[in-house]
Parts: structure tokens; C-alpha cells; sequence
């Protein structure tokens, strides 16, 4: 039997994909009553537990004290694990596992590690010496119109990609009979 | 001359399934069925093809696990008694089907097939699939490349650099051992890339590595001719990202050419068609219906009503897609040759397994595909990445992208409600490998034994199939047993050094079962 908790004081942050990340905690009692022996006790009532979600993109040391800002989510302490719509591709973040009184204040109890999520799209940095025009870029690509108004442009781009992207999980022949069969090796998924 | 190359690249990879303690185990199939299905047909291909002297490049990446399990004694056995117990079963085959042609016909074809499967593994290639494929590398035809060792997925093991280390230089020590050679490519598991990677890649001496399309696409700054260019990335590592238009061609269950009703049907297997007393001695174990490799009907159509399969109108099949998908490749490549002033590389990997076992007929159709290229145009001609390299040295440099080649094209399929429960564990296990290196890691004799096994079972729990099984619900069950009691053994080895106790019967006992990387050294596990 694995532990079903280390009680290790943790809580550690994964980048899903551009828009979700994913954390998972584990704090010990000890850890709890000693966060909330530090806090005044006219704040102790209705205390509720949340993740303080940081962007800390480009900040020195990643110091969420200076993030550059922040959003909180409530949580159920028990579930143990929680799935986050940060939905910004390609910022840094961090998170805080922590207790929020009803006046607002908010005492930390763990701070994560911090991730990046994927950046999504065409990069706008172009290289001089590699230097293509943006017509012929995207004819390359398989765009041939990419419409008239920066915007259009942007969601065509975009949408052209999410269809590329979103491979469903397929399965070949006509169709996967009802009886109990399982593939062996690999279901194919590309 | 020609105006660009096509690059195919083919993954073999299998989890690491070796059952010692069971006579017979249902799992171990999944290697038997690949052997039989696709690496040795691809291997009398690559015969064919040197016999009649077509030049010819391709790529392959052989995963570690894979390697190991086909250089494994136990199972060489039982492959033979698994093969031979189909060839049985063809036999009866041909008998039951005396008054059904269509179907004896069938029947005898796979009793040939199967006939000539197992004397061309005992006795052309000696049991010794690596040494033929190694044959084809040595002429300069095949391209091996490696894989992270037990193909861990590794943008989700990326809390601790050790951690990632170990499946690099793991799965690049493993190489050596099996090609005497250091690998020039690796097949990163599921193209799974997070920005940094490429350090790690550098010093394992990695000289190119492969990404799904976005991956190159959204990298910083803007790669400049898309995908079809290798670019290097700041620790000069060069990168190769997939092409998805000819890729469609072929994966995808709307448009691809598997899915012509002309094909083998992979659903109608007579271990579920046929009478359950008739069929029993060669289904599960445990009694359980499963595919016996015998299918007797083509897709024929969106009908529960299937007609017999006709090898030659598939075989005609397959030539037409080949020649489909070269005519498509040379317009293709006639476009980006005139558009990006310079030859373009096609990069178009695959599952080495959807050749023979998903898609029947995907040997041939590569077998066609091939000669054509060599014989019939002039517009393309097959290479490898490392041979494009070689012919373009000056390239942009890039960062590329976070990605994978998986569905939605990120980590969703290996984290997701199904499987995030394993990353508390696989995360701990990581550092309380470092952790035991680091103080148990100077000693000699059983202690290092103990470390030795504990990175064995490690690696073993790091398999991304675990949780890929776990997400499709395919061997769900199976999935959870083995992350876990490879977690088990873990724990249970690392208990040992903590109280300094060792039951050699005990450590003997798990070496034994978890046989990989018999050459392993835990110094992988070093900060």
C-alpha cells in the first residue's frame, strides 16, 4: 500500500497546457495550527482555505511579493489536488496554499514551486537575419487567406491551430465492436 | 537533382511487461503480437529492399524497454511457444474452414505467415531482432535513435533535474550497450518537450531530437521555414518538428488511408467470433476472450455486416495509397522548394506499431512507398535527420515550445482525473532517490545492489504507458498495479538502507522480476 499522505508540507504546481495548470498538496495538522496560531485571533472565525494564484513573470527571484498580480480560487482542503484556469499561455506562475479570513486577509500556509505555461501561437520576435514576409510565412504553413483586419487574422490563425492541435483519440476500422475487446499495444491517438 | 527529402521515422516502443512469476501472462502479448505483426516485417522489408538493391534511408527509435524485452531469454521462449501455439491454431483453422474458400484461404494464409515468422526468428536472425536491426544501421539503410529510458513522460517529472537525467542518460547508456555506438537522435517520449529540455539532451551528447509541429511553430523567434527546416536551440542541439498535413494522411481515422473499407478489419478477430470450447486453449488464461491475430474480414463499410477479406484487392489498396501519398509529397514538396529557396525536409514520424498490427497492410504500403520513391520521380529523395544536418549546418537558432505530440497537444493525457494521483508519489520517489545516493551512495557490496534496484524501480514507475492505460480505461487495472508495486518495491528497498537490514532473498527476489538495465549504475541519480 503507498501512503495515502506524507504529511510532508508540500504543494507542487505542473503546467497542463497553455491555459490549466495543476497543483497537488499535503500539509501536516502540525503545520495548520501553527499558521493559525499566528493569526489574530479577532480573524479566526470563518477562516476558509484557498490558493492565492501569483503571476510572477519576469519577476526578480520570483518573489510573489512582487508579482506582477494575483487571483484567488476557494478550495476543499481534502480534495487534495486542484485543476487551475490560469488561461494566459506563457507566464510564469506560482501559487500559495493558504487561509483567508472574512475580512479579506490572506495567511499563507505553503508556497509552491513556479512553472510556465506553454506559449501559444506564432511568435511576433522575428530573427533579422532570418527575416520572412508574413504572407509567405503562413503560405508555408498551409494559410493562404489569412483575412484583412489584424484581429480576423489573429482568430484564423489561432483556430487554424486549435484544429490542428485537437487530434481526437481515433480508432480505425468501422466501428469498435461491442464485444469486450481490448487492443493490444498502443491505442493509436495521433 | 532532387527539391527536398522526406524523413520517416518509425517508434517502437513497448512498456517493459515481463512476468516471471506466471506461466503464462495475458500482457506479454502486446510484444509477441508486435514481433510477429510489425518488427519482423519490417525487418524482411529492409531484406527485400537490400536484396534488390534500392537505396533506402529511414529512422527508427528502438525504446530501451523495447531493447531489453527482445534480448530477453524468458521471453524469447515464450515467443516460440507463442508462436507456435498460433500456428496450431491456423491448423485447425484450416480445417474448420475446409467448406468456406474464401475463408480457407485466409486460414492458410496466416499458417504461412506465422510459419515463416518463426523460422526466420529462430533461424535467420538467431532470436536476435536487435542484431538485424543493427545489420540494417551498419549498412548505412537505418538510422537507429534512442529514447528516454522507460519512456517517461518529461515535462511532468521535471521537479527534480535528477529525475530527468536518469531517463536521458539511462536510455542513452542502453544504446550503447545494444549498438555499440553512441545514439546520434532521441525519440523524446510522446514528443513531451518543457523549455530547458534541450540542456539535459546537450549533455548526454543528444545531436537531434524530434517535436510535434507547434512545438517548432510557436518557438521564439519565429522559425523561418516553419517545419520544414531543422533549427538548433541555444545549446545547439538541432530540432526536427512533424509535418502534419502528410501525418493526417495516415493517423487520421477520418481521412486516413487505414480506415479504406478495402482493409483488414482489426475489430473482427475469431477470438471473439468463434465457439468458446473451440477457442479456449487459445484465448487468456484465465478464459477471457482476446484477439488471436486471426481476422478474417475487411472493414467493407459502416455495417456490422462484414465480407471477407481479399488480400490482393488490399494489397492493390496499399499500392494506391503509396503512390497517393508520394504524388501528394512530391506537389508538396515542388511548393516549399520554390517557396522557402531551399530544400525542404518533410519530417513524418509514426508509431512504429500502427505498421502491421493496427494497419495490416502498413508494411506493404511503406514497402511500396519506398521503391516508388526510389524508382518512379525525381523530385524527393529519402534522408535521415542526422543526414540533413550534415547538408545543413547553418540554421536558425530557436526556443521552441512547450508540447507534445499527444491529444490536445500538451500533458492533458497524462494528467488528467484519471491518472494525477500517481505525480505525488513518482515526485517523492525522485527525491528520496537522490536523497539515498547522497547518503548511502559511497558504500560498497549489498548497498549498492539496493541502489541499483531502487533506480530500476524507479524508472519503471516513471513509464508514461502507466498512465496513458489509466486515461484511455485499456488495462486500467493493470496500469494502477504496476505503478504501484513498482512504488512498492521501491519503498520497501529504500526501507532496507534505512535500517541498514538487507534479506538478500527478498532483494534477490525483485531483481529477478524487474531484470531491465542489468548494466544500471544509481551514480545516474547524483546531484
Amino acid at each position: 500500500m503507498l501512503p495515502s499522505s506524507y504529511e510532508d508540507n508540500r504543494i507542487v504546481l505542473l503546467p497542463r497546457d497553455p491555459w490549466w495548470l495543476h497543483t497537488y498538496w499535503d500539509i501536516a495538522q502540525s503545520r495548520i495550527e501553527e499558521v493559525i496560531s499566528l493569526i489574530p485571533s479577532s480573524d479566526r472565525d470563518n477562516l476558509k482555505w484557498v490558493l492565492r494564484v501569483y503571476d510572477v513573470s519576469g519577476v526578480d527571484r520570483h518573489k510573489v511579493s512582487n508579482a506582477n498580480n494575483f487571483f484567488d480560487i476557494d478550495i476543499n482542503l481534502a480534495a487534495g489536488n486542484w485543476y487551475i484556469n490560469a488561461n494566459c499561455p506563457g507566464k510564469e506562475w506560482c501559487v500559495e496554499i493558504g487561509l483567508k479570513s472574512l475580512s479579506g486577509k490572506f495567511f499563507a500556509v505553503l508556497r509552491s514551486n513556479v512553472v510556465k505555461t506553454p506559449g501559444f501561437g506564432i511568435s511576433s520576435i522575428l530573427d533579422e537575419e532570418w527575416l520572412a514576409m508574413e504572407e509567405e510565412y503562413f503560405k508555408i504553413l498551409g494559410v493562404y487567406d489569412l483575412g484583412r483586419s489584424s484581429l480576423e487574422r489573429r482568430k484564423r490563425i489561432e483556430k487554424f491551430f486549435i484544429e490542428q492541435i485537437s487530434s481526437p483519440l481515433a480508432l480505425w476500422g468501422s466501428t469498435q465492436s461491442e464485444q469486450d475487446e481490448i487492443p493490444a499495444v498502443k491505442t493509436p491517438n495521433k | 537533382m532532387e527539391k527536398g527529402y522526406l524523413s520517416l521515422i518509425l517508434h517502437a516502443h513497448l512498456p517493459f511487461v515481463r512476468h516471471p512469476e506466471h506461466e503464462e501472462f495475458l500482457e506479454e502479448r502486446w510484444l509477441f503480437e508486435a514481433i510477429t505483426e510489425t518488427y519482423i516485417p519490417l525487418l524482411e522489408m529492409m531484406e527485400g529492399l537490400a536484396n534488390d538493391g534500392v537505396d533506402f534511408s529511414l529512422t527508427i527509435n528502438l525504446s530501451p524497454t523495447l531493447c531489453n524485452m527482445l534480448s530477453d531469454e524468458l521471453l524469447k521462449e515464450r515467443y516460440v511457444k507463442y508462436i507456435d501455439k498460433t500456428i496450431e491454431l491456423c491448423g485447425k483453422e484450416i480445417e474448420r474452414t475446409r467448406s468456406e474458400p474464401a475463408f480457407q484461404k485466409l486460414a492458410i494464409m496466416y499458417y504461412n505467415k506465422f510459419t515463416v515468422t518463426k523460422e526466420v526468428f529462430l533461424n535467420t536472425y538467431q532470436r536476435n531482432l536487435i542484431a538485424a536491426f543493427k545489420k540494417f544501421q551498419d549498412a548505412g539503410f537505418l538510422e537507429i535513435i534512442t529514447c528516454a529510458a522507460t519512456h517517461g513522460f518529461l515535462p511532468l517529472l521535471n521537479t527534480s533535474a535528477e529525475a530527468i537525467r536518469a531517463q536521458l542518460r539511462v536510455g542513452v547508456n542502453s544504446y550503447r550497450k545494444f549498438f555499440s555506438s553512441d545514439p546520434r537522435g532521441i525519440w523524446l517520449p510522446e514528443c513531451g518537450y518543457f523549455e530547458g529540455l534541450d540542456k539535459f539532451l546537450k549533455e548526454e551528447g543528444i545531436k537531434y531530437f524530434i517535436l510535434e509541429t507547434h512545438g517548432v511553430l510557436f518557438a521564439h523567434p519565429r522559425p523561418k521555414y516553419g517545419v520544414y527546416s531543422s533549427y538548433y536551440t541555444k545549446n545547439k542541439v538541432a530540432v526536427f518538428g512533424r509535418d502534419s498535413e502528410s501525418s493526417k494522411s495516415v493517423w487520421s481515422s477520418v481521412e486516413g488511408y487505414p480506415g479504406d473499407y478495402d482493409y483488414r478489419e482489426y475489430y473482427r478477430d475469431i477470438g471473439f467470433d468463434l465457439d468458446y470450447d473451440y477457442i479456449k486453449p487459445y484465448i487468456s488464461p484465465c478464459g477471457k476472450r482476446i484477439s488471436t491475430g486471426i481476422k478474417y474480414y475487411r472493414i467493407t463499410g459502416e455495417t456490422p455486416h462484414k465480407k471477407p477479406y481479399m488480400f490482393e484487392s488490399a494489397c492493390e489498396k496499399a499500392a494506391e495509397h503509396a503512390a497517393n501519398f508520394m504524388f501528394n509529397r512530391e506537389k508538396q514538396i515542388e511548393h516549399l522548394h520554390s517557396t522557402l529557396g531551399r530544400n525542404p525536409i518533410v519530417v513524418t514520424p509514426y508509431d512504429a506499431e500502427l505498421f502491421g498490427h493496427w494497419w495490416f497492410e502498413g508494411v506493404q504500403w511503406l514497402n511500396f512507398l519506398i521503391r516508388k520513391v526510389a524508382c518512379d520521380q525525381n523530385t524527393i529523395k529519402l534522408t535521415t535527420p542526422s543526414r540533413y544536418s550534415k547538408a545543413y549546418s547553418k540554421n536558425q537558432v530557436i526556443n521552441p515550445a512547450a508540447s507534445s505530440w499527444g491529444w490536445k497537444g500538451y500533458s492533458e493525457v497524462w494528467l488528467n482525473n484519471s491518472n494525477h494521483w500517481i505525480y505525488p508519489h513518482l515526485h517523492r520517489a525522485q527525491e528520496m532517490m537522490v536523497a539515498a545516493v547522497k547518503n548511502h551512495g559511497h558504500s560498497a557490496n549489498v548497498k549498492t545492489r539496493v541502489l541499483n534496484q531502487m533506480a530500476r524501480e524507479l524508472l519503471l514507475a516513471q513509464s508514461s504507458d502507466w498512465a496513458f492505460m489509466m486515461k484511455t480505461g485499456h488495462f486500467s487495472e493493470y496500469a494502477k498495479k504496476r505503478t504501484t508495486s513498482h512504488l512498492e518495491r521501491f519503498y520497501l528497498l529504500k526501507d532496507c538502507l534505512d535500517r541498514e537490514s538487507f534479506d538478500r532473498g527478498v532483494i534477490e527476489g525483485i531483481e529477478k522480476k524487474d531484470n531491465i538495465f542489468p548494466e544500471i549504475n544509481y551514480s545516474v541519480y547524483q546531484s
